[in-house]
């Protein structure tokens, strides 16, 4: 792999695309479909499972799997500061009223186990998820990804797709140019938004702007080469691998036998 | 200040020609008025002007992505209505300024698929046309590259691959070197080069570069506030100095060097170079003379 290009807690839409392209490891290789699949399984899993420490351990999995895909791991770490940041401004007024031991107290309000099991599982259910569509992403050529998209969607919805995916690259890229200007003079992301919110929703505003700027030029260039609202992958999919896609329904049936079957931890089965 | 006059120099049939009365962008701006421009086979032409111009909106209007608020398009002698209009592309490919806006696939080989499968070609052939193109721009290597990690030479490399893919009559270079480093700028000027010796394509390039005019151009349309308001060989107007600066351009070095030899001599030397290589021989001839 080449050198990184620089750091960033935005998920640099070319630094993925590279990792999906150039990237030879055993996931590069999976199904497609089954990479699909088992992301639609983990989002159910996360979901479904109620004691931390099972989420906690999906999440253990899933870096693991991250990291034999042959993905940068600093970058990981970095990647996750606004999904935690997210799910932290989600919990901040929520955490308190829990049950359990007290563990911190702070101004009449008190911070009890159950609070930071809390935390953890939802922090835990979200970086799971990150993870795991981020190894699709990053090991995934994006031809596949295209040709699924036009298997799975409808004709328009599909194109709406593609376009979207490829505009939010643009987006992201922007936003990350603009970054890189404000922490060239000292700024942060997360310092940032605390202390300047308003700063910041400029910016976000400014990027889209620009990147609208930039999409019509694109749509422009690409009316000049015929785009008629069809933008066909070049590739067709590889071919579909029954014992990848058993693994993955095999693995959907074991969750839905735990769930149905009330096996502790699952479902309406508080352990 | 010149008259527009049209730039459609003699009777051979044309592959595209431009009859345009105005168009005015929403804004009010006024991106061309009274244009009158063709394009032939085999010669390469060279709009020229300064920043503003014109040339953007002009090759625009030769692909069909603007359309004549006032006026006509015609392919081969025929005026383009509008349903010909959304197929323009297929007679004209545009090699756009900004390389970052006309590469946005993930990956070079996807990119220039993109205009064949557009032509209908199956994914197989498709991918096969773009690897021919892109080894015909010499850059076999960028099929499985990302453009953002590529340099400003070989996305215009890339880009230039995307448009020879499709196989167009006629191709449009908007201001193809200005921002590349000499080596590059050296590599794409060779391929427009080459290009015209093949003899199938009509060439145009936008610029502001009269030594690169001069060097490549068979034919030079020189554009101000909208329009051409002149048009012939390099020869024939690059000697014009009241031409040049009303249209805010700067004579090519050749041109400067010469009328300081003369100037120096005393003497009207003839023929007038044009190019580096002409003023070479033209030297050479006035040393034995
Ligand atoms: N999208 C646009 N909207 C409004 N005005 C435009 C637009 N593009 C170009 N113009 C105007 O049209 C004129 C010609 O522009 P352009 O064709 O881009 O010139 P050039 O390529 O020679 O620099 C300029 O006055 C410019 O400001
Ligand atoms: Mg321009």
């Amino acid at each position: 792999m080449p050198p990184l290009r620089r750091s960033s807690h935005i998920p640099d839409p070319n630094l993925i695309t590279l990792y999906a392209e150039r990237g030879g490891s055993a996931l590069h290789r999976l199904d497609p479909r089954a990479k699909v699949g088992a992301l639609a399984w983990l989002v159910v899993f996360v979901t479904l499972a109620r004691p931390t420490w099972l989420l906690v351990a999906a999440l253990a999995v899933t870096i693991v799997v991250y990291l034999l895909a042959g993905l940068p791991f600093r970058e990981l770490l970095r990647w996750y500061s606004i999904p935690v940041l997210f799910v932290l401004s989600l919990v901040v007024f929520l955490v308190w009223e829990e049950p359990g031991a007290p563990v911190l107290a702070a101004g009449g309000l008190v911070l009890t186990t159950g609070g930071v099991a809390l935390v953890v599982s939802l922090v835990a259910r979200a970086l799971t998820t990150v993870t795991f569509t981020l190894v699709l992403l990053m090991t995934t050529r994006y031809v596949h990804l295209a040709g699924l998209a036009a298997k799975v969607l409808p004709s328009p919805i599909d194109q709406v797709f593609l376009l979207s995916y490829r505009f939010l690259f643009t987006t992201l890229g922007l936003i990350d140019g603009l970054l890189l200007a404000l922490r060239a003079r000292g700024g942060g992301l997360v310092r940032g938004v605390l202390t300047s919110t308003r700063l910041f929703a400029g910016i976000f505003a400014l990027s889209f702007v620009r990147a609208y700027d930039r999409a019509d030029r694109v749509g422009r260039a690409m009316t000049a080469r015929g785009y008629e609202g069809r933008f066909p992958p070049s590739e067709p999919l590889p071919p579909l691998s029954v014992v990848q896609l058993g693994a993955v329904a095999v693995a959907f049936a074991a969750l839905a036998f735990a769930v149905l079957g009330g096996l502790p931890g699952f479902g309406g089965v508080v352990p | 200040m010149k008259p527009p006059v049209c730039c459609a120099p003699d009777e051979r049939p044309s592959l595209v020609h431009i009859d345009c009365a105005s168009h005015v962008y929403p804004d009010g701006s006024v991106g061309m008025h009274a244009m009158c421009f063709s394009v032939h086979r085999g010669e390469v032409i060279a709009v020229c002007g300064a920043n503003g111009s014109g040339k953007s909106t002009l090759i625009e209007h030769l692909n069909g992505t603007l359309v004549p608020a006032e006026g006509r398009v015609q392919v081969h002698g025929e005026t383009v209505d509008d349903a010909r209009r959304r197929q323009l592309w297929r007679t004209v490919g545009v090699v756009f300024q900004d390389a970052d806006s006309q590469l946005f696939a993930p990956t070079v080989i996807e990119d220039v698929a993109f205009g064949p499968m557009n032509l209908g070609l199956s994914p197989a052939e498709a991918r096969q046309s773009a690897l021919e193109a892109l080894e015909a721009v010499g850059a076999s290597g960028l099929a499985q590259k990302i453009p953002a990690y590529m340099s400003g030479g070989e996305k215009r490399l890339a880009a230039i691959a995307g448009v020879l893919a499709m196989r167009p009559e006629v191709i449009a270079f908007d201001e193809p070197t200005s921002d590349l480093d000499p080596v590059h700028a050296a590599r794409v000027e060779g391929l427009i080069d080459e290009l015209r010796r093949q003899g199938q394509y009509g060439l145009v390039l936008s610029t502001h570069d009269l030594d690169l005019a001069a060097r490549i151009a068979d034919r030079v349309a020189i554009l101000k506030h909208g329009s051409v308001i002149a048009n012939g060989p390099p020869r024939d107007l690059f000697y014009d100095v009241e031409l040049l600066g009303g249209a805010g351009l700067i004579e090519p070095r050749v041109v400067r060097l010469w009328r300081e030899l003369c100037l120096r001599t005393g003497r009207d030397l003839e023929p007038q170079p044009v190019t580096e290589a002409e003023f070479v021989a033209a030297l050479a001839d006035t040393g034995r003379g």
